[in-house]
């Protein structure tokens, strides 16, 4: 017998989703004919011609306010298979439902209005599809009836692919379909000759269970209870991966005890071994002490145990995640106390780029320093629930472990950045300054800090010359020593940031890359400014006659002449000093950093009194 | 059908050691002898919280037989909950759903005398489409009220871990399950069933209530292979002969938001 498939159903409020679910289960007859008779008379109550989404919308206020507010899950039937069909909704209010939904699913269907495309929600479902590692999708662009035509239905599904592919996940199929009609749903439509693929039955036909191959990877158990039977204790646990056998030598993480298996025990038989998915009770042959939120595996392939991790969340809440803040940290049946230490990138996912200031922390992705206030043991990719008040507020995957017993510490501040920025008044900044060599950056950013500083603001300028000359004086030009010579300049406007300064930095930095690179080290507090203007302008202007040696060939990897110059494709403002004089690009920076540094609003880097 | 036991017991462990005192209800119906037999799986052959049943006086004689006879045989610690008449329930509901208010009524004043912080349920959410919303821990409020529109995100077997401002929790560790799993799993376990589920002249329950609120259906399947059989060509929902759930739109839901079952 083939096993269930669970599909969740995404996308943009309105676009049809519970729709398209109920049109599934009518056309597949999967509908009794008194269900029909309720939804056809509950639609003309309301006055709308049959509304197939009733067969989903079971709350009074979701049918009059025709929305979906909360995940909902159906059955039918193909051939001789059964399917989960699970509902998301698709309003930005009600994405935790959404996540709750999917986080089941084998697949997907993601709806898109064939006439509105691809939307804000839409592009959130997309990123939640690529956290949840569903790898298979379907685009159903929807509404055809409503008469968009091949280019439409085609511009549509392949910005939902791109989209989905700029996530790892790779599409399946992209069919045209009507909801509201029934076209290419569970039978070919006459509208689309143009359309010869699998309607939306067939391809789901060949949805499968998610393969998990959790049996080769290493044991591992959550510690869930401890049961006492007489003299015996007993560690009650799921198997999470892997395979347990009666002799075999486990660890305990994060204690590190070691014991054997003296006994499985099971009702109404005991087992000799089990594998991913079964539950068992284990009696070890000593006493080692173990409790709820260990993690049992085997003694030679252990996972790391930490104080310090990074993590990057899915974040639900409306309030966002404040530096210093104590959260619950859940792994498996762990839940442990931890200090949010840094917020080092927030991402909107409907971009894929840093998020914009003071946009809502809800569906945004943060990238966030933790320590732990106990050790705990778990696996690089963990999947993790960060939680407020004993709700989960975030779905959470361990990027980076830092192995408990290293011999680096982060010493932590007793003065935090919020208390920092009001005394100062304003937040700190790294602004840095990318270009040509003579287009101009260290001229602006010279400017900008004595603008600033005669207006009150703690602002330093750092130029990438002066670096060389001291901190950097051991680099030379080579790429590597370029690389090492962007990452040591990051690392210190990050210091100076921390310590509440605008660091006005202006540096070449050539490769696209590297600045990435910088941004990630720097975190939300990076801006970017491209100082733009011509090869030609800058060699006219030449101050320190560098082209002219570098033509000369004097020297050789210079920056414009022979070696490249990647042009910021979205920094954050372009200064272009071929076309505008210098007081206006100054006033234009100090105008953007002034703004940028300004305390209003509670922007995700600043603590709660913020 | 080992996935869905699995994750069942790793649900009631969860919320056992998270949430105690707890206890759990039993309808004698198969969903929820179900749920008896997975905690005796997961707790190793004994079932450690007491047992409610919250009783109307209204269910069939066969089913307080099969009461009877499993808690002795499951060494079951039973409580009976006599359930308060249908004049102290919300009189603005329709009759049949005010029948089955009762039970609310009886669970608020169970919770108030044992103090339970949570209490285990086998609802599942293909019986209902309001209890196809619901979650595996399902918070409630100090008078028992579900608020459908404020719910916890569950996900990766994340669910709620707290209980806040004296309300308690619902657990509903057959959730993902459907009404043939539950079928399946009864006969490949061998679980001990009430025999009004099987077909006697043509007629069977198909899911058991009380006798005023409750009608069988035309049907022939007298095992629970046969029960298999026609569940797998049927498209008539489980709940058809539970009278309360078709008298208005939206009397499941209230009902339901008001802490019934």
């Amino acid at each position: 017998m083939s096993r269930d498939a669970r599909v969740v159903v995404l996308g943009h409020v309105d676009h049809g989703k519970s729709t398209l679910i109920g049109r599934l289960l009518h056309d597949t007859g999967s509908l009794p004919a008194e269900r029909i008779d309720e939804i056809v008379a509950s639609s003309r109550r309301r006055g709308l011609q049959t509304e197939w989404s009733f067969a989903l919308d079971a709350l009074q206020d979701e049918r009059d306010q025709a929305v979906t507010i909360d995940t909902t899950r159906v059955w039918f039937r193909l051939g001789d298979r059964r399917f989960a069909i699970i509902d998301a909704p698709g309003h930005e209010e009600f994405l935790a439902n959404a996540m709750t939904g999917a986080s089941e699913a084998d697949a997907a269907i993601l709806v898109v209005d064939a006439e509105r495309g691809v939307e804000d929600q839409t592009l959130r479902h997309v990123y939640l599809l690529g956290l949840l590692s569903i790898r298979r999708v379907i685009v159903a662009v929807n509404k055809i009836d409503a008469g968009a035509g091949p280019e439409r239905v085609f511009a549509a599904g392949e910005a939902a692919r791109a989209a989905l592919e700029a996530v790892g996940v790779t599409v399946d199929a992209i069919v045209p379909v009507s909801a509201r009609d029934g076209d290419n749903v569970a039978a070919r439509s006459e509208r689309t000759p143009w359309y010869d693929g699998p309607v939306l039955t067939e391809l789901l036909s060949s949805v499968l269970p998610r393969a998990e191959d959790a049996e080769r990877q290493p044991l591992r158990i959550w510690v869930q209870d401890v049961y006492r039977r007489g003299e015996e204790r007993i560690v009650a646990g799921a198997v999470r991966s892997g395979r347990i056998a009666v002799g075999d030598l486990l660890r305990v993480s994060p204690s590190k005890k070691t014991a054997r298996v003296a006994a499985l025990r099971a009702w109404p038989h005991d087992l000799d071994a089990a594998g991913p998915g079964a539950s068992v009770g284990i009696v070890f042959d000593e006493a080692v002490y173990v409790d709820r939120g260990d993690l049992l595996s085997h003694d030679d392939d252990a996972p790391v145990t930490v104080r310090a991790l990074t993590v990057r969340a899915c974040w639900f809440d409306r309030d966002p995640p404040h530096l210093e803040e104590s959260v619950r940290l859940r792994a498996g049946s762990a839940d442990v106390s931890a200090r949010i230490v840094a917020v080092l990138d927030a991402v909107d996912p409907r971009t894929l780029r840093p998020a914009e200031h003071g946009v809502a922390s809800r569906g945004m992705v943060y990238t966030l320093a933790l320590q732990t206030t106990v050790p705990l043991a778990l696996d690089q990719d963990e999947r993790c629930a960060i939680v407020r008040g004993g709700i989960p507020v975030a779905a959470a995957h361990a990027a980076k472990l830092q192995p408990h017993g290293a011999n680096v510490f982060a010493a932590s501040h007793l003065v935090n950045a919020t208390a920092r920025a009001q005394r100062n008044g304003h937040r700190g900044l790294v602004f840095w300054l990318t270009g040509l060599p003579a287009s101009g950056k260290t001229t602006i950013a010279m400017r900008v800090e004595r603008e600033l500083f005669r207006r009150g603001y703690n602002v330093y300028a750092l130029d990438g010359d002066t670096l060389r000359s001291g901190l950097n004086g051991d680099l030379d030009f080579s790429d590597e020593g370029r690389r090492e010579n962007v990452r040591r300049v990051a690392e210190v406007g990050k210091l100076l940031a921390d310590a509440g300064t605008i660091a006005l930095i202006s540096l070449v930095s050539p490769s696209a890359a590297e600045r990435a690179r910088a941004r990630s080290i720097v975190g939300v507090a990076f801006r970017e400014a491209y100082v733009s203007a011509s090869v030609a302008t800058c060699e006219a202007r030449d101050p320190k006659n560098l082209y002219k040696r570098a033509r000369a060939g004097e020297i050789t990897g210079f920056t414009g002449v022979d070696a490249p110059y990647d042009v910021p494709t979205e920094p954050h403002i372009v200064l272009d000093t071929e076309r505008r004089d210098v007081d206006s690009c100054v006033a234009a920076a100090a105008e953007y950093v002034v703004d940028a540094v300004r305390m209003t609003g509670s922007p995700a880097w600043i603590g709660r009194s913020g | 059908m080992d996935r869905l036991e699995g994750e069942a017991i790793s649900i009631v462990r969860d919320a056992y050691r998270l949430f105690a005192p707890c206890s759990v209800l039993w309808s004698m119906g198969k969903d929820s002898t179900a749920l008896l037999w997975l905690m005796r799986k997961a707790f190793l052959g004994v079932v450690p919280m007491p047992v409610v049943l919250l009783d109307t006086g209204m269910e069939l004689p066969e089913v307080y037989a099969f009461r009877d006879r499993i808690a002795r045989e499951w060494n079951l610690d039973l409580r009976v909950e006599a359930c308060p008449p249908e004049e102290s329930c919300d009189q603005s509901l329709p009759p049949q759903a005010r029948a089955a208010a009762r039970k609310t009524e009886g669970l608020r004043a169970l919770l108030a005398r044992q103090g339970d912080r949570a209490v285990f349920v086998g609802i599942r959410r293909d019986e209902q489409a309001t209890r196809a919303k619901e979650r595996v821990v399902s918070p409630r409020s100090f008078d028992g009220g579900w608020n459908v529109r404020e719910q916890p995100p569950e996900f990766w077997g994340y669910t709620l871990t707290e209980i806040r401002h004296g309300g308690h929790v619902r657990v509903h560790p057959l959730l993902a399950w459907t009404e043939l799993d539950v079928w399946r799993y009864t006969k490949r376990e061998g679980i001990p069933i009430v025999s009004l589920y099987l077909a006697r002249d043509g007629m069977r329950y198909r899911s058991l209530g009380e006798k005023n609120i409750t009608l069988p259906i035309a049907s022939c399947a007298s095992t629970i292979d046969e029960i298999i059989e026609e569940l797998a060509t049927t498209l008539e929902p489980e709940r058809a002969g539970r009278t309360m759930d078709h008298e208005t739109e939206a009397s499941f839901e209230r009902l339901r938001a008001g802490g019934y079952m």
